[in-house]
């Protein structure tokens, strides 16, 4: 979360891109602006590693089939 | 004993694990860590026809026979004697000398080293230009300044996108804090263009490519290890992958590339100087592969974990020279 004084930073920034966009990439409109965390997952190294490493996805997991004993 | 240099952020987590396989695969060897921004106060370089190349930075002696592996950061210089009374002349002049040496430095392709900071530089147009000189499919693109010329090529391929030049993040510092401007792959439609200047910083665009499936493969010298990415039935994440679904994840599978492709994107690699890399490719319907773009020094560790590659302990044997 921005706090008041990073909010108006991140609201002149979206007022200049639109006032001149012509002066910025063709993006810019779609610019997520957010300001740099300050890292603090190093104390709870174990449990947000995870969270920082793993995106999103469904993991595929396979098993061995013993096709002797698929009818067990 | 080995030496093993090891260039990277304090916070990078990949920098641990791939230090953990080294501890455990070479218990003796010695790794250098220079993390961040390393701050050059003193340097020696040598070069002769008749010895290896060295080089002192803050006292530490490297040559090209160590082994190194870049992962983030880099090198700046001290103010070198310059200070607030230093006229203007005095800082060119620095900069100028100083600015050759950084380059060097960068640059330096160690025998058994993987990456180094100058792979950040590798720029998307000149991918995709080697590309071409290898028949690898790419979509087509437009880098232009003028919406009609955008207009020209929406009505030429229907859909269309936008993506950055360079960079998807752009860090800039403002009022003692760091902001970041991030932007993902946008489809560009007309009611975007009709609203827009005619002119404006020059841009990059290229035709929309249908896809079966995305392709994530992470090359380590020669080698590809890569997932497929079913991205394509979700309308959150078909234009980017990136744009995650958190509510509905994207199925993804270990994946083999045809040696065909791969023969063909390991040139690209050798022209682009890059022994190591994230490659983003399509799978279209049509049955072609479509080179997106490759990131030197993108992130790895989810790949390895998804598709069980254990990548971290490649690296690590590769750097330690462990088979």
């Amino acid at each position: 979360m921005l706090n008041n004084k990073e909010n108006e930073v991140k609201v002149n920034f979206e007022k200049k891109i639109k006032k001149n966009p012509e002066k910025y990439p063709f993006l810019s409109r779609e610019w997520e602006i957010s300001k740099k965390k300050n890292i603090e997952y190093v104390k709870f190294y174990r449990s947000s590693i995870l969270i920082s490493l793993t995106r999103p996805f469904y993991k595929p997991f396979s098993k061995i089939i013993d096709i002797n004993r698929i009818d067990e | 004993m080995e030496n093993l240099i090891v260039q990277s952020d304090s916070f990078d987590m990949s920098t641990d694990s791939i230090i953990s396989w080294l501890h455990y695969l070479k218990p003796d060897i010695e790794i250098v860590k220079l993390f961040d921004e390393h701050q050059i106060k003193d340097i020696t370089l040598k070069l002769s026809n008749n010895d290896v190349m060295t080089i002192s930075i803050n006292g530490l002696n490297i040559t090209e026979s160590d082994h190194y592996w870049y992962r983030r950061g880099r090198y700046s210089f001290d103010n070198f004697l310059l200070d607030a009374t230093s006229s203007e002349f005095e800082k060119k002049i620095a900069k100028d000398n100083l600015t050759t040496i950084l380059d060097f430095v960068h640059n330096i392709q160690f025998k058994n080293g993987i990456n180094k900071y100058s792979d950040n530089k590798v720029d998307k147009l000149k991918m995709l230009n080697y590309c071409r000189k290898h028949s690898i499919i790419i979509p087509d693109t437009l880098v232009t300044n003028s919406i009609e010329h955008v207009n020209d090529f929406l009505k030429k391929h229907k859909r269309i996108i936008s993506k950055p030049i360079q960079y998807p993040i752009v860090e800039f510092y403002e009022n003692q804090n760091t902001f970041y401007f991030a932007t993902k792959t946008h489809l560009i439609t007309k009611d975007i263009i009709v609203n827009f200047p005619q002119k404006f910083l020059p841009s990059f665009f290229q035709k929309y490519v249908d896809k079966l499936f995305e392709i994530r493969s992470f090359y380590l010298k020669g080698n590809f290890y890569s997932m497929a990415i079913f991205s394509q039935e979700n309308e959150k994440t078909k234009i980017d992958f990136r744009d995650y679904d958190y509510e509905r994840p994207n199925r993804i599978i270990p994946f083999n590339l045809p040696k065909k492709i791969e023969k063909k994107l390991k040139k690209l690699m050798e022209d682009l100087n890059i022994n190591s890399g994230s490659l983003d490719i399509i799978y279209t319907p049509q049955n072609e592969f479509v080179f997106l773009e490759v990131n030197p020094v993108g992130q790895f560790q989810w790949l390895s974990y998804y598709c069980n590659y254990f990548m971290e302990r490649e690296i690590a044997k590769n750097l330690s020279n462990v088979k």
